[in-house]
C-alpha cells in the first residue's frame, strides 16, 4: 500500500496557526521516518499546534508510535500540542497497550481534533507574542 | 469426505535482507498465511503487529553490518495457531531490563517488546548466535471448534521451528 502524508493549514479561534497532517497508508519501521520528515517540517516551520489524520491508516507499529511522541513532545516544547484523529479500533488498542491513550489526546475526526486544539491552547497567546515585552 | 488434516498444517522459511523495506514484506507475508487458519481477524492482526515489532527490532538493533546481515523468518502454521520464530545477526540484548510503560509515560523506545508481550499468547527471546524472537498466537480458546484448554501447539525438537531442506 502506497504511503503518504498530506498537509492542510488550518486556524484556531484565537487565531494561531493549526496544520492537519493525512496519514495515508501503514505507519512502520520503514514509511515511519516520512512521518518524521514532516512532522520536523512543522517544527522548522513554527507550526506547533498539529492534528495527526490517522482515519486512512490500517497499520502502525512501535516505530510510528516513536514518531507521534517525538511530535508531541516537540509540539508542547514549543507551546503547542499534536492531537491524533480518527484512529482505526485497531491502533487505539495499540495506544491503550501501551499506555499512551493518556498521554495523547485521542478524537474521532479532524472537526473534534481542531475543536481540542481550541479547548488546549484556549488563553495561550499567539507564539510571536511569547516571550515578548 | 475425510479429512485427514494432512493439508492443515503449513511451514517454511523467508530470509529477508535486513532493510526497513522488507519488514512489510514479511508482515503481509505472515498475514496471507495466517488467513488460512480458523484465527480471527483480530487475532490475525495481533499476529502481523507482533511480527513486524519483532522484525523491527531486527533490523534496527539486531543488525551490525547493516544491510549486509540477514533477518530469517520461519514460520509453522497449524488450523489453531500459527508460531513464527524471527532470527537476527546481533549481540542480544536483555528483554528484562525492558519494563513496560507507564500510562501516560511518553518513552523514546522500548515498545516494541511489550507490544509483543501483550498481543502473543507467548513469547520467547532467547539467544542464540543472534537474537532468536519466538511468537506463538492461538485461537482463542471458547470459540467453536477451538482446541481443547491446555492444548500448546509443539514444534519438532526441543523449542525450535521446522525449518524445511
Amino acid at each position: 500500500m502506497d504511503f503518504s502524508v498530506a498537509t492542510k493549514d488550518a486556524a484556531l479561534a484565537n487565531g494561531q496557526p493549526a496544520v492537519v497532517a493525512e496519514v495515508v497508508g501503514e505507519v512502520d519501521v520503514y514509511t515511519a521516518p516520512r512521518l518524521k520528515d514532516r512532522l520536523l517540517q512543522f517544527e522548522r516551520e513554527g507550526k506547533r499546534n498539529i492534528v495527526v489524520d490517522l482515519a486512512q491508516v490500517g497499520f502502525i507499529d512501535s516505530v510510528g508510535l516513536g514518531v507521534l511522541i517525538g511530535g508531541l513532545r516537540r509540539a508542547r516544547a514549543g507551546g503547542g500540542t499534536l492531537v491524533l484523529a480518527g484512529p482505526n479500533p485497531r491502533i487505539r488498542r495499540i495506544l491503550d497497550i501501551t499506555g499512551l491513550s493518556s498521554a495523547f489526546t485521542v478524537v474521532q475526526d479532524v472537526p473534534e481534533a481542531l475543536e481540542a486544539l481550541n479547548r488546549e491552547v484556549a488563553g495561550s497567546k499567539p507564539a510571536a507574542a511569547q516571550g515578548g515585552t | 469426505m475425510n479429512d485427514c488434516g494432512v493439508n492443515r498444517y503449513r511451514w517454511g522459511r523467508l530470509d529477508i535482507p535486513s532493510r526497513p523495506e522488507c519488514v512489510p514484506v514479511v508482515r503481509h507475508a505472515i498475514a496471507r498465511l495466517a488467513q488460512q487458519t480458523s484465527l480471527s481477524a483480530e487475532e490475525r492482526g495481533d499476529l502481523d503487529l507482533a511480527v513486524t515489532e519483532a522484525c523491527a527490532n531486527a533490523v534496527r538493533h539486531g543488525s551490525p553490518q547493516r544491510e549486509r546481515n540477514t533477518v530469517c523468518v520461519a514460520y509453522f502454521a497449524g488450523p489453531d495457531a500459527v508460531l513464527v520464530e524471527i532470527r537476527d545477526q546481533g549481540g542480544g540484548f536483555s528483554a528484562a531490563a525492558k519494563a513496560p510503560p507507564a500510562a501516560g509515560e511518553l518513552r523514546d523506545g522500548g515498545y516494541g517488546i511489550h507490544i509483543m508481550r501483550q498481543v502473543m499468547d507467548d513469547v520467547e527471546i532467547a539467544w542464540q548466535g543472534g537474537t532468536v524472537v519466538r511468537l506463538l498466537k492461538r485461537r482463542r480458546q471458547g470459540r467453536p471448534g477451538a482446541p481443547a484448554r491446555g492444548a500448546t501447539l509443539v514444534a519438532p525438537g526441543p523449542g525450535r521451528l521446522p525449518v524445511p531442506a
